[in-house]
């Protein structure tokens, strides 16, 4: 089993109160879709951003592939092959589709500090861009605003930019936020399909959606792990059931 | 959708105004020629706060010190013959300012918006300071260096005849603009400008965005420090005023009513500004509290600065095109 | 230094912060709450100080004088407040800072137009003029009636932010502002307040204190600069914690001014960097920006 992600005794403390609580838990490479449920205040969004480095832990250590990224910034981490997408579309609004992916590309080519050749010159880039739009199939929108897109285009775009840089691990964070049931089931479809090379750690509110996706399921309360295993087995799990009082998806 | 359609005149347009820049200047009279340089040496100096601020969205009220340390680097070595040769004195003119500015872009680019702009600040007050009293033998305090020669180039050019000089300024103003130009297109100028708009997820992709930021704190310096070495040359005379923080703010201005993030908007600015101050100075002393009227005015009603208002203009005269 | 010299300097010091605390008071507050640094606050001191004097050459009381400068100041805050600020809440900060900059351009040339740039030097009133024994040492009554003033200035403002209703919205709104404002509080309403209250302050702090600082061209800069290290190093939320920066930056002054003139200014500064640099919130600052 090769090291994916580990996360070993972490907590995170805002003054008194503690969000995450003496967490542990490892996700090998191996693994495809993970999938972190809780109620509202369990702590997902900030495990996060314990793992992506935005936060710094109070106690414990976060590994990735067996590098100890604790103390490491966020950029260093993607560049060790993790990636992660927002809740809240957090995008370039004033550059166009093409150029949000171009960024997100040119982060992980040595070109990046390039001051005098335009970036024009690098067709690589935009050949990856072309090859990705088409693939979501949003090459025809290349040339629009971000804020010309609609909602579910841009937690598309969203992903996209996730996955530019061919990480190993993806963290989604709440991917469905915001979008009808069909333009749910779109994107699950999505996710399902085209990224099957990456290991997915999904945040999900959506009971019926995150039972669909995952392989494996961490159920998270008031910041410490209540449940950790197959779908099957966290449907028939008591305490599961007791947390969302009774609204489980039967 | 974003157009790509370059309307047929703009080429023509600037043929024409780089010609006149040129060919015109030598046939207008003295203060005439000397106003056209002061307005190209000025918009060096707003280009560079323009890097800054513009495009990478760091706000610094402290870009004067980069041009009045080499200013006075000029001032110092030109004007007691310490070091007579031009490209020696422009050497060490810029190495002050990039060790100044690799220093102090450590410091103030820990904190952030706010806090950054109060910082630079402060840093520039204190070597206003340090220039003022405790280097008072080297700098001559409030009264200043005078006798500042012109530079030998070494080349045909005089630069002693006040059109000779112009025509240096030129040249150099071309090679930075040139520069912009080309980091502005290049994968780092587009990084910046990620960064100015949402450096949160330029962290997230991968960035090392303090080190974008130092490397633009650093050329913005640089290219200040080398519009201050030409007014030093253009003016033969440096005072601290031209290490002051209003003159910070001045940049700022210019960069604003230009149309801040704009790529001629430097050349605006600079352009507004001299042309209103020589203007309007002839009439009224008063002319700093109409500087702060002109500025209220582009900061509420005119955001885009002059390069937005001609977008604007013309667009709507592209759209009319378009309908007849 | 002698023990009377001494003596005499921490009491300037002590009045200068004083003065100080009347202009820092309105400025931490309006930084706190809107998070606006309002550079014009300088002027509002300077214009107010002369509109009293203006006053004072019309009417020859000192009070009236005082009134009209405090009045003055509260205006100039108001129309700042309402045609400016208004539509700058939201933008960046950044924005705010050069646009009251501009605007302190603007008044300080009209003050010039209207008083040239002459230094003015306004009389001590007859009531104060005289000198108390002190420690040995003579010193003007003025002087303590500005600490005396200040003091109260302090209390008065101390017991109105803990102990009024008026008082406790002020400070949810420099606390979390949307929470407030969901909690029915008229924000734009407390803003407009708040303003007007500094700028009066400022106003009245501008001339009761022309007597000791008198009034020139350039005095909006200066007591603007002092002010905004006041803010920084002090840091927003606290009140005794901004007079206590206060006087201590008055005592700094004072004491530089005489001991090392020309370091009296860098030394101030140099704090300002430190302590942005160690501890961006202030020394006695509740939580950072």
């Amino acid at each position: 089993m090769a090291e994916g992600l580990k996360v070993e005794n972490l907590s995170k403390n805002f003054g008194a109160l503690e969000v995450v609580k003496n967490l542990s838990f490892s996700i090998p490479s191996e693994e495809r879709r993970v999938v972190i449920i809780g109620p509202n205040g369990a702590g997902k969004t900030t495990l996060f951003n314990l793992i992506s480095g935005e936060l710094p832990p109070s106690s414990g250590s976060v590994l990735l592939f067996g590098y100890d990224v604790t103390k490491m910034p966020c950029y260093r981490r993607t560049h060790l092959g993790l990636a992660r997408t927002f809740q809240i579309t957090d995008l370039f609004p004033y550059f166009t589709l093409m150029e949000n992916l171009l960024l997100a590309l040119q982060a992980h080519d040595p070109c990046k500090y390039q001051v005098l050749h335009p970036l024009t010159r690098y067709g690589h880039l935009y050949e990856k861009a072309e090859g990705l739009l088409r693939e979501m199939k949003l090459w025809e929108k290349k040339d629009f605003l971000i804020g010309e897109l609609s909602h579910g285009e841009t937690r598309l775009v969203e992903i996209l930019l996730g996955i530019a840089g061919s990480p190993k691990i993806l963290l989604l964070d709440e991917p469905m936020a915001g979008l009808t049931c069909s333009e749910s089931i779109w994107l699950g479809g999505i996710i399902q399909n085209l990224l099957k090379d990456v290991t997915l750690i999904i945040i999900e509110h959506d009971m019926s959606i995150a039972f669909d996706l995952a392989e494996r399921m961490i159920v998270l309360h008031q910041g410490e792990i209540v449940a950790d295993g197959k779908p099957e087995d966290i449907r028939s799990n008591q305490r599961c059931r007791e947390i969302y009082l009774g609204t489980c998806y039967e | 959708m974003k157009e790509e359609t370059t309307p047929r005149w703009k080429p023509i347009v600037a043929a024409t105004v780089g010609a006149a820049f040129v060919l015109l200047v030598p046939v207008l009279p003295n203060y005439a020629v000397t106003l056209a340089t002061s307005i190209i040496i000025y918009s060096i100096y707003v280009s560079g706060v323009n890097l800054l601020t513009g495009y990478t969205g760091l706000v610094s009220l402290g870009q004067a010190m980069f041009w009045g340390s080499a200013a006075y680097c000029v001032a110092i070595l030109t004007s007691r013959g310490i070091v007579t040769n031009f490209y020696l004195v422009a050497i060490i003119g810029l190495f002050t300012v990039l060790a100044l500015s690799a220093f102090f872009g450590v410091l103030a680019l820990r904190v952030k918006r706010l806090y950054f702009m109060i910082v630079t600040f402060a840093l520039g007050h204190v070597v206003w300071c340090i220039a003022m009293y405790p280097m008072q033998r080297i700098t001559l305090g409030y009264d200043g260096i005078k006798d500042i020669a012109r530079p030998h180039l070494g080349l045909s050019l005089s630069t002693t005849s006040n059109v000779g000089f112009y025509y240096f300024v030129l040249v150099v103003a071309a090679l930075c603009f040139t520069f912009l130009y080309l980091v502005f297109k290049s994968p780092f100028g587009h990084a910046i400008v990620g960064i100015r708009d949402n450096e949160h997820r330029m962290t997230a992709l991968g960035y090392n965005t303090f080190l974008y930021k130092y490397i633009s704190y650093l050329l913005s310096a640089v290219i200040a420090g080398i519009s201050g070495m030409l007014f030093a040359y253009f003016n033969g005379y440096v005072n601290p005023s031209e290490l002051h923080w209003l003159w910070s703010g001045d940049a700022l201005m210019m960069m604003f009513i230009g149309g801040i993030g704009s790529f001629w908007g430097p050349l605006w600015g600079a352009l507004a500004y001299t042309g209103l101050r020589y203007w309007i100075s002839s009439y009224t002393m008063y002319w700093f509290g109409i500087e702060g009227i002109i500025f209220i005015l582009v900061v509420l009603f005119f955001r885009g600065g002059i390069a937005g208002f001609v977008m604007n203009l013309e667009r709507r005269l592209s759209g009319r095109r378009a309908k007849g | 230094m002698e023990l009377s010299i001494a003596i005499t300097q921490i009491l300037n010091g002590i009045a200068l912060g004083m003065l100080l605390f009347l202009l820092a008071a309105g400025l931490s507050l309006m930084f706190g709450l809107m998070g606006i640094v309002n550079l014009a606050h300088g002027s509002y001191f300077m214009v107010g100080g002369y509109i009293g004097l203006a006053t004072l050459e019309a009417t020859d009381s000192f009070l009236l004088a005082l009134a009209a400068g405090a009045a003055g100041g509260a205006l100039l805050g108001f129309l700042t407040e309402r045609f400016f600020m208004r539509r700058l809440y939201g933008l960046h900060s950044h924005e705010s800072i050069l646009l009251t900059f501009a605007l302190s351009l603007v008044l300080s040339d009209i003050s010039l137009f209207l008083w040239t740039g002459t230094p003015r030097w306004v009389q001590t009133p007859g009531l104060l003029d005289f000198s108390l024994t002190l420690f040995g040492s003579s010193y003007p009554a003025y002087r303590l009636a500005i600490i005396l003033v200040g003091a109260i200035v302090f209390v008065v403002l101390y017991w109105f932010q803990e102990g009024t209703l008026w008082g406790a919205i002020v400070r949810a709104g420099v606390d979390d502002k949307e929470m407030a404002t969901g909690l029915g509080i008229n924000i734009p309403l407390v803003f407009t307040m708040v303003f007007c209250l500094g700028a009066f302050l400022a106003g009245f702090g501008g001339f009761f204190g022309s007597p000791i600082l008198g009034l020139h061209m350039g005095l909006d800069l200066e007591v603007i600069m002092l002010a905004l290290a006041v803010v920084i190093v002090g840091g927003i939320g606290s009140l005794s914690g901004c007079l206590a920066t206060c006087l201590l930056l008055g005592l700094s002054d004072t004491f530089g001014k005489v001991l090392w003139p020309q370091y009296a200014s860098l030394t101030i500064y140099i704090v300002v960097v430190i302590v942005l640099l160690v501890k961006p919130s202030g020394l006695f600052g509740r939580g950072a920006q």
